[in-house]
Protein backbone atom coordinates (compact mmCIF):
# COMPACT_ATOMS: atom_id res chain seq x y z
CA UNK A 1 0.00 0.00 0.00
CA UNK A 2 2.79 2.84 0.97
CA UNK A 3 4.56 1.71 -2.24
CA UNK A 4 1.41 2.16 -4.19
CA UNK A 5 1.15 5.90 -2.27
CA UNK A 6 4.65 7.20 -3.08
CA UNK A 7 4.04 5.76 -6.97
CA UNK A 8 1.05 8.32 -7.23
CA UNK A 9 3.10 10.91 -5.89
CA UNK A 10 2.09 13.98 -8.01
CA UNK A 11 4.35 16.18 -9.48
CA UNK A 12 4.08 19.22 -7.55
CA UNK A 13 4.59 17.11 -4.94
CA UNK A 14 8.06 15.70 -6.30
CA UNK A 15 8.99 19.57 -7.13
CA UNK A 16 8.66 19.74 -3.12
CA UNK A 17 10.51 16.37 -2.19
CA UNK A 18 13.08 17.50 -4.38
CA UNK A 19 13.58 21.00 -3.15
CA UNK A 20 13.91 19.34 0.33
CA UNK A 21 16.51 16.87 -0.87
CA UNK A 22 18.37 19.94 -2.09
CA UNK A 23 18.36 21.34 1.50
CA UNK A 24 20.30 18.58 2.67
CA UNK A 25 23.45 18.24 2.63
CA UNK A 26 23.95 14.88 0.48
CA UNK A 27 22.22 11.17 1.05
CA UNK A 28 20.17 8.97 -1.41
CA UNK A 29 16.86 10.75 -2.48
CA UNK A 30 13.76 9.23 -0.99
CA UNK A 31 12.75 6.29 -2.49
CA UNK A 32 8.96 7.58 -3.47
CA UNK A 33 10.43 10.42 -5.44
CA UNK A 34 12.68 8.50 -7.18
CA UNK A 35 9.97 6.13 -8.23
CA UNK A 36 7.90 9.26 -9.37
CA UNK A 37 11.05 10.26 -11.42
CA UNK A 38 11.51 6.85 -12.78
CA UNK A 39 7.40 6.68 -14.25
CA UNK A 40 6.65 10.74 -15.01
CA UNK A 41 8.11 11.71 -18.49
CA UNK A 42 8.41 15.67 -17.02
CA UNK A 43 10.23 14.84 -13.87
CA UNK A 44 12.09 12.01 -15.58
CA UNK A 45 13.46 15.22 -17.79
CA UNK A 46 13.97 17.18 -15.33
CA UNK A 47 15.06 15.59 -12.46
CA UNK A 48 16.71 12.08 -13.40
CA UNK A 49 20.47 14.11 -14.22
CA UNK A 50 20.31 15.40 -10.52
CA UNK A 51 19.43 12.57 -8.75
CA UNK A 52 20.85 9.68 -11.04
CA UNK A 53 24.87 8.83 -10.08
CA UNK A 54 27.38 10.96 -11.91
CA UNK A 55 28.70 10.10 -15.50
CA UNK A 56 32.42 10.58 -15.23
CA UNK A 57 33.39 13.61 -17.88
CA UNK A 58 35.30 12.19 -21.08
CA UNK A 59 38.87 13.47 -20.88
CA UNK A 60 40.61 13.66 -24.30
CA UNK A 61 44.13 11.81 -24.39
CA UNK A 62 47.19 13.30 -22.51
CA UNK A 63 45.36 15.76 -20.63
CA UNK A 64 45.89 14.56 -17.30
CA UNK A 65 49.77 12.98 -18.18
CA UNK A 66 50.25 17.13 -19.58
CA UNK A 67 49.16 18.68 -16.32
CA UNK A 68 51.00 16.38 -14.01
CA UNK A 69 53.98 17.02 -16.20
CA UNK A 70 53.93 20.70 -15.85
CA UNK A 71 52.92 20.18 -11.85
CA UNK A 72 56.43 17.82 -11.52
CA UNK A 73 58.14 20.49 -13.40
CA UNK A 74 57.72 22.90 -10.64
CA UNK A 75 56.56 21.26 -7.38
CA UNK A 76 58.37 22.69 -4.40
CA UNK A 77 57.50 22.47 -0.87
CA UNK A 78 55.29 25.16 0.04
CA UNK A 79 54.42 26.49 3.72
CA UNK A 80 50.59 26.96 4.30
CA UNK A 81 49.66 30.42 5.18
CA UNK A 82 48.50 31.04 8.98
CA UNK A 83 44.97 30.59 10.08
CA UNK A 84 42.73 33.24 9.53
CA UNK A 85 42.23 34.50 13.07
CA UNK A 86 46.51 35.27 12.87
CA UNK A 87 46.20 36.84 9.29
CA UNK A 88 42.78 39.14 10.79
CA UNK A 89 45.30 40.17 13.85
CA UNK A 90 47.93 40.96 11.43
CA UNK A 91 45.90 43.34 9.82
CA UNK A 92 44.52 44.96 12.65
CA UNK A 93 48.23 45.34 13.84
CA UNK A 94 49.10 47.26 11.25
CA UNK A 95 45.84 49.25 11.02
CA UNK A 96 46.93 50.02 14.96
CA UNK A 97 50.26 50.76 14.40
CA UNK A 98 49.38 53.45 11.28
CA UNK A 99 46.78 54.80 13.39
CA UNK A 100 48.77 55.47 16.60
CA UNK A 101 52.22 56.96 14.28
CA UNK A 102 49.34 59.40 12.59
CA UNK A 103 47.00 60.22 15.34
CA UNK A 104 50.68 61.15 16.56
CA UNK A 105 52.23 62.80 14.21
CA UNK A 106 48.87 65.28 13.32
CA UNK A 107 48.17 65.67 16.71
CA UNK A 108 45.46 63.86 19.18
CA UNK A 109 43.44 67.45 18.62
CA UNK A 110 40.10 65.73 17.59
CA UNK A 111 40.35 63.17 20.74
CA UNK A 112 40.45 66.35 23.05
CA UNK A 113 37.48 68.39 21.76
CA UNK A 114 34.97 64.65 22.38
CA UNK A 115 33.58 64.40 25.99
CA UNK A 116 33.90 60.88 27.07
CA UNK A 117 30.93 59.06 25.89
CA UNK A 118 31.93 59.73 22.20
CA UNK A 119 35.48 59.28 22.99
CA UNK A 120 34.45 55.60 23.97
CA UNK A 121 31.42 54.80 21.87
CA UNK A 122 33.46 56.09 18.57
CA UNK A 123 36.38 54.11 19.20
CA UNK A 124 34.13 51.21 20.07
CA UNK A 125 32.36 51.43 16.37
CA UNK A 126 35.52 52.09 14.87
CA UNK A 127 37.77 48.88 16.46
CA UNK A 128 34.79 46.73 15.40
CA UNK A 129 34.80 48.11 11.69
CA UNK A 130 38.18 47.64 11.81
CA UNK A 131 38.23 43.78 12.66
CA UNK A 132 35.73 43.05 10.23
CA UNK A 133 37.63 44.84 7.53
CA UNK A 134 40.44 42.18 8.43
CA UNK A 135 39.04 38.92 8.95
CA UNK A 136 36.77 40.19 5.61
CA UNK A 137 40.79 40.41 3.87
CA UNK A 138 42.07 37.41 6.01
CA UNK A 139 39.06 35.47 4.20
CA UNK A 140 39.76 36.47 0.73
CA UNK A 141 43.27 35.89 0.86
CA UNK A 142 42.06 32.08 1.06
CA UNK A 143 39.88 30.84 -1.64
CA UNK A 144 36.56 28.37 -0.62
CA UNK A 145 36.80 30.48 2.63
CA UNK A 146 33.77 30.32 4.55
CA UNK A 147 31.31 33.62 4.35
CA UNK A 148 28.74 33.72 6.74
CA UNK A 149 27.85 37.19 6.23
CA UNK A 150 27.84 38.85 2.82
CA UNK A 151 30.49 42.16 2.56
CA UNK A 152 28.22 44.41 0.97
CA UNK A 153 26.00 44.06 4.98
CA UNK A 154 28.82 44.67 6.84
CA UNK A 155 29.97 47.58 4.95
CA UNK A 156 26.29 48.72 4.88
CA UNK A 157 25.89 48.03 9.32
CA UNK A 158 29.24 50.19 9.49
CA UNK A 159 27.68 52.91 7.55
CA UNK A 160 24.62 53.06 9.22
CA UNK A 161 26.30 52.40 12.87
CA UNK A 162 28.72 55.40 11.95
CA UNK A 163 26.29 57.68 10.62
CA UNK A 164 23.78 57.01 13.85
CA UNK A 165 26.47 57.50 16.33
CA UNK A 166 27.53 60.78 15.00
CA UNK A 167 24.07 61.72 14.54
CA UNK A 168 23.36 61.36 17.76
CA UNK A 169 25.82 62.29 19.83
CA UNK A 170 27.92 64.67 17.90
CA UNK A 171 26.55 68.09 17.83
CA UNK A 172 25.13 69.82 14.36
CA UNK A 173 26.35 72.66 12.39
CA UNK A 174 24.26 75.60 10.26
CA UNK A 175 24.91 74.26 6.29
CA UNK A 176 27.49 77.00 5.72
CA UNK A 177 29.32 75.86 8.40
CA UNK A 178 29.55 72.56 7.31
CA UNK A 179 30.42 73.13 3.90
CA UNK A 180 33.47 75.54 4.47
CA UNK A 181 37.29 74.22 4.55
CA UNK A 182 35.86 70.68 4.37
CA UNK A 183 37.58 69.61 1.44
CA UNK A 184 41.12 69.68 3.28
CA UNK A 185 39.96 66.52 5.53
CA UNK A 186 39.33 65.01 2.57
CA UNK A 187 42.30 65.39 0.46
CA UNK A 188 44.41 64.77 3.68
CA UNK A 189 42.57 61.75 4.40
CA UNK A 190 42.88 60.38 0.66
CA UNK A 191 46.56 61.00 1.33
CA UNK A 192 46.93 59.30 4.96
CA UNK A 193 45.18 56.27 3.30
CA UNK A 194 47.70 55.41 0.70
CA UNK A 195 51.02 54.13 2.23
CA UNK A 196 48.69 51.57 4.88
CA UNK A 197 46.74 50.36 1.52
CA UNK A 198 49.56 49.79 -0.07
CA UNK A 199 51.23 47.78 2.97
CA UNK A 200 47.74 45.92 3.01
CA UNK A 201 47.47 45.18 -0.30
CA UNK A 202 51.10 43.44 -0.22
CA UNK A 203 50.21 41.42 2.48
CA UNK A 204 46.88 40.40 1.37
CA UNK A 205 48.57 39.21 -2.01
CA UNK A 206 50.39 37.14 -0.57
CA UNK A 207 47.15 34.84 -0.27
CA UNK A 208 45.36 33.61 -3.53
CA UNK A 209 42.63 37.08 -3.76
CA UNK A 210 40.19 35.51 -6.39
CA UNK A 211 38.37 38.80 -7.24
CA UNK A 212 40.79 41.93 -7.45
CA UNK A 213 37.33 44.21 -7.63
CA UNK A 214 36.31 42.62 -4.06
CA UNK A 215 39.75 42.92 -2.73
CA UNK A 216 40.57 46.45 -4.35
CA UNK A 217 37.33 47.61 -2.69
CA UNK A 218 37.96 45.67 0.84
CA UNK A 219 42.09 47.35 0.96
CA UNK A 220 39.99 50.31 -0.12
CA UNK A 221 37.73 50.15 3.01
CA UNK A 222 40.42 49.21 5.60
CA UNK A 223 43.01 52.48 4.48
CA UNK A 224 39.64 54.54 4.59
CA UNK A 225 38.65 53.26 7.88
CA UNK A 226 41.74 53.99 9.06
CA UNK A 227 42.34 57.48 8.01
CA UNK A 228 39.02 58.13 9.09
CA UNK A 229 39.95 57.23 12.56
CA UNK A 230 42.97 59.34 12.44
CA UNK A 231 40.86 62.43 11.48
CA UNK A 232 37.94 61.40 14.05
CA UNK A 233 40.87 61.72 16.39
CA UNK A 234 43.42 64.62 15.13
CA UNK A 235 40.89 67.11 13.29
CA UNK A 236 39.42 69.92 16.08
CA UNK A 237 35.85 70.06 13.99
CA UNK A 238 33.32 67.63 15.60
CA UNK A 239 30.42 68.81 13.95
CA UNK A 240 27.96 65.66 12.81
CA UNK A 241 27.72 67.56 9.44
CA UNK A 242 31.65 67.61 9.09
CA UNK A 243 32.40 64.32 10.38
CA UNK A 244 29.79 62.47 7.77
CA UNK A 245 30.50 64.66 4.82
CA UNK A 246 33.95 65.06 4.73
CA UNK A 247 35.25 62.32 7.35
CA UNK A 248 32.79 59.80 6.07
CA UNK A 249 33.93 60.69 2.46
CA UNK A 250 37.12 59.74 3.01
CA UNK A 251 36.00 55.92 3.32
CA UNK A 252 33.70 56.50 -0.03
CA UNK A 253 36.22 57.73 -2.11
CA UNK A 254 38.65 55.14 -1.07
CA UNK A 255 36.27 52.13 -1.18
CA UNK A 256 35.29 53.73 -5.38
CA UNK A 257 39.21 54.20 -5.84
CA UNK A 258 40.04 50.42 -4.74
CA UNK A 259 37.71 48.98 -6.77
CA UNK A 260 38.11 50.75 -9.89
CA UNK A 261 41.87 49.85 -9.61
CA UNK A 262 40.78 46.02 -8.90
CA UNK A 263 38.93 46.82 -12.06
CA UNK A 264 41.84 47.82 -13.69
CA UNK A 265 44.38 45.16 -12.53
CA UNK A 266 41.37 42.63 -13.68
CA UNK A 267 42.00 43.70 -17.20
CA UNK A 268 45.17 43.96 -17.38
CA UNK A 269 45.33 40.32 -15.73
CA UNK A 270 42.50 39.15 -18.55
CA UNK A 271 44.52 41.01 -21.26
CA UNK A 272 48.03 39.17 -20.48
CA UNK A 273 46.42 35.90 -20.49
CA UNK A 274 44.88 36.47 -23.70
CA UNK A 275 46.01 33.68 -26.34
CA UNK B 1 46.75 17.65 -0.25
CA UNK B 2 49.09 18.24 2.74
CA UNK B 3 51.53 15.63 0.30
CA UNK B 4 51.60 17.77 -2.36
CA UNK B 5 52.46 21.05 -0.59
CA UNK B 6 55.33 18.99 0.89
CA UNK B 7 56.29 18.74 -3.06
CA UNK B 8 54.85 15.01 -3.28
CA UNK B 9 54.98 14.48 -6.87
CA UNK B 10 52.92 11.33 -6.48
CA UNK B 11 50.39 13.20 -4.34
CA UNK B 12 50.06 15.79 -7.28
CA UNK B 13 49.52 13.05 -9.81
CA UNK B 14 46.92 11.40 -7.46
CA UNK B 15 45.37 14.78 -7.37
CA UNK B 16 45.74 15.49 -10.80
CA UNK B 17 44.00 11.64 -11.80
CA UNK B 18 41.09 11.84 -9.10
CA UNK B 19 39.86 16.13 -9.80
CA UNK B 20 40.76 16.26 -13.16
CA UNK B 21 37.20 14.57 -14.47
CA UNK B 22 35.41 16.69 -12.12
CA UNK B 23 36.41 20.10 -13.09
CA UNK B 24 36.14 19.21 -16.64
CA UNK B 25 32.68 18.30 -15.71
CA UNK B 26 32.20 21.66 -14.36
CA UNK B 27 33.84 23.76 -16.80
CA UNK B 28 32.92 22.57 -19.94
CA UNK B 29 29.35 23.96 -21.35
CA UNK B 30 27.35 24.29 -24.45
CA UNK B 31 29.18 27.01 -25.59
CA UNK B 32 32.93 26.24 -24.98
CA UNK B 33 34.61 23.92 -28.04
CA UNK B 34 36.34 20.66 -26.30
CA UNK B 35 39.89 22.43 -26.75
CA UNK B 36 38.65 25.60 -24.40
CA UNK B 37 37.35 23.21 -22.21
CA UNK B 38 40.94 21.32 -22.33
CA UNK B 39 42.39 25.09 -22.20
CA UNK B 40 40.50 26.12 -19.22
CA UNK B 41 41.17 22.81 -17.01
CA UNK B 42 44.68 23.02 -17.67
CA UNK B 43 45.11 26.75 -16.78
CA UNK B 44 42.85 26.48 -13.70
CA UNK B 45 45.49 23.51 -12.19
CA UNK B 46 48.15 26.00 -12.67
CA UNK B 47 46.13 28.13 -10.74
CA UNK B 48 45.44 25.33 -7.86
CA UNK B 49 49.27 24.79 -8.04
CA UNK B 50 50.18 28.68 -7.32
CA UNK B 51 48.15 28.61 -5.02
CA UNK B 52 48.37 25.62 -2.96
CA UNK B 53 49.83 27.58 0.01
CA UNK B 54 46.51 28.76 0.27
CA UNK B 55 44.93 25.31 1.23
CA UNK B 56 44.73 24.57 5.21
CA UNK B 57 44.68 20.87 5.99
CA UNK B 58 41.44 21.58 8.82
CA UNK B 59 39.38 23.03 5.90
CA UNK B 60 37.94 21.29 2.73
CA UNK B 61 39.42 20.35 -0.38
CA UNK B 62 36.79 20.86 -2.53
CA UNK B 63 35.22 23.98 -1.48
CA UNK B 64 39.00 25.42 -1.94
CA UNK B 65 39.26 23.72 -5.50
CA UNK B 66 36.00 24.78 -6.83
CA UNK B 67 36.58 28.38 -5.90
CA UNK B 68 39.38 28.21 -7.98
CA UNK B 69 37.82 26.42 -11.04
CA UNK B 70 34.63 29.03 -10.81
CA UNK B 71 36.74 31.82 -11.13
CA UNK B 72 38.98 29.97 -13.79
CA UNK B 73 35.68 30.03 -15.86
CA UNK B 74 34.61 33.06 -14.96
CA UNK B 75 37.63 34.50 -16.27
CA UNK B 76 37.73 32.33 -19.87
CA UNK B 77 34.20 33.58 -20.09
CA UNK B 78 35.32 37.52 -19.78
CA UNK B 79 37.61 36.76 -22.63
CA UNK B 80 35.71 35.35 -24.95
CA UNK B 81 33.23 38.31 -24.52
CA UNK B 82 35.63 41.23 -24.85
CA UNK B 83 37.12 38.86 -28.14
CA UNK B 84 33.65 38.25 -29.39
CA UNK B 85 32.91 42.34 -28.81
CA UNK B 86 35.99 43.22 -30.94
CA UNK B 87 35.59 40.89 -33.35
CA UNK B 88 33.82 41.67 -37.18
CA UNK B 89 30.67 39.47 -38.22
CA UNK B 90 31.31 38.49 -41.49
CA UNK B 91 27.87 37.60 -41.61
CA UNK B 92 24.53 37.72 -39.93
CA UNK B 93 23.88 34.62 -37.40
CA UNK B 94 20.50 33.67 -37.31
CA UNK B 95 18.28 34.61 -34.62
CA UNK B 96 17.98 31.91 -31.42
CA UNK B 97 14.63 30.38 -31.99
CA UNK B 98 12.52 27.70 -29.78
CA UNK B 99 14.64 25.04 -28.92
CA UNK B 100 14.40 22.10 -31.80
CA UNK B 101 14.13 18.78 -30.91
CA UNK B 102 16.92 17.46 -32.56
CA UNK B 103 16.89 13.39 -33.22
CA UNK B 104 19.23 11.49 -30.85
CA UNK B 105 19.23 13.87 -28.27
CA UNK B 106 20.14 12.54 -25.00
CA UNK B 107 18.08 12.88 -22.26
CA UNK B 108 21.58 15.16 -20.38
CA UNK B 109 21.87 17.03 -23.28
CA UNK B 110 18.33 18.32 -23.85
CA UNK B 111 18.50 19.43 -20.33
CA UNK B 112 22.10 21.01 -20.76
CA UNK B 113 20.46 23.21 -23.45
CA UNK B 114 17.33 24.24 -19.80
CA UNK B 115 20.15 25.07 -18.56
CA UNK B 116 21.91 27.28 -20.74
CA UNK B 117 19.10 29.46 -20.48
CA UNK B 118 19.75 30.05 -16.53
CA UNK B 119 21.55 32.83 -15.11
CA UNK B 120 25.50 32.25 -14.73
CA UNK B 121 25.31 32.23 -10.97
CA UNK B 122 22.04 29.87 -10.54
CA UNK B 123 23.34 27.32 -13.28
CA UNK B 124 26.60 27.19 -11.49
CA UNK B 125 25.36 26.32 -8.06
CA UNK B 126 23.12 23.47 -9.76
CA UNK B 127 26.06 22.29 -11.44
CA UNK B 128 28.38 22.49 -8.39
CA UNK B 129 25.81 20.53 -6.34
CA UNK B 130 25.32 17.98 -9.16
CA UNK B 131 28.74 17.13 -10.82
CA UNK B 132 31.31 17.51 -7.67
CA UNK B 133 28.65 16.02 -5.26
CA UNK B 134 29.54 19.26 -3.09
CA UNK B 135 27.28 19.84 0.19
CA UNK B 136 24.97 23.62 0.15
CA UNK B 137 27.63 24.66 3.14
CA UNK B 138 30.36 23.88 0.48
CA UNK B 139 29.47 25.10 -2.69
CA UNK B 140 28.27 28.62 -0.55
CA UNK B 141 32.53 28.43 0.42
CA UNK B 142 33.21 28.01 -3.47
CA UNK B 143 30.84 30.73 -4.33
CA UNK B 144 31.91 33.31 -1.78
CA UNK B 145 28.45 32.99 -0.92
CA UNK B 146 25.89 31.82 2.23
CA UNK B 147 23.72 28.90 2.44
CA UNK B 148 21.24 30.88 2.34
CA UNK B 149 22.09 32.51 -0.84
CA UNK B 150 22.76 29.06 -2.28
CA UNK B 151 19.38 27.32 -2.07
CA UNK B 152 17.49 30.05 -3.24
CA UNK B 153 19.81 30.20 -6.55
CA UNK B 154 19.16 26.52 -6.55
CA UNK B 155 15.25 26.44 -5.59
CA UNK B 156 14.84 29.53 -8.20
CA UNK B 157 17.07 27.64 -10.88
CA UNK B 158 14.44 24.73 -10.00
CA UNK B 159 11.92 27.06 -10.97
CA UNK B 160 13.05 28.37 -14.06
CA UNK B 161 13.50 24.57 -14.92
CA UNK B 162 9.96 23.63 -14.29
CA UNK B 163 8.69 26.80 -16.40
CA UNK B 164 10.74 26.03 -19.09
CA UNK B 165 10.15 22.36 -19.53
CA UNK B 166 6.17 23.31 -18.77
CA UNK B 167 6.51 25.67 -22.06
CA UNK B 168 8.27 23.56 -24.00
CA UNK B 169 5.44 20.41 -23.29
CA UNK B 170 2.72 23.03 -23.88
CA UNK B 171 4.76 23.70 -27.51
CA UNK B 172 5.07 20.65 -28.31
CA UNK B 173 1.73 19.28 -27.44
CA UNK B 174 0.56 22.78 -30.03
CA UNK B 175 2.38 21.13 -32.89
Amino acid sequence: MATDARAKLHCSEADKAVDRFLDRPRGEPPAGLVEHVTSCARCRQLYSWLLGPEEPAELPNGVQELVSRKLRASLRPVKPLPSTGRLAARFVAIFGLFAALLVAYFGPGGAAQMNATQLVVVTVVLLAAAALVAVSLSRQMVPGSVRRIPLSWLVGAFAAGFALVVAVLFPWERLPEMLAGGWACTYHGILIAVPPGAVMLYFAARGAPLSYRSLGATVGAAAGLLSLTVLQFSCENQHAGHLLLWHGGVVVLSVAAGYVAGWAAEQVALRRRQP
Amino acid sequence: MVRYQRADPEAADELVRRLTPLLFGFLSGPTHSRADTEDLVQECWLRIHKSRHTYRATEPVLPWIFAIARHTGLDGYRRRSRVDSREVKTERLPERTEMPELPGMSLKDELGRYLDQLPESQKEVILMLKVTGMSLEEVARATSSTVGAVKQKAHRAYEKLRRLLGESDGYRRKS
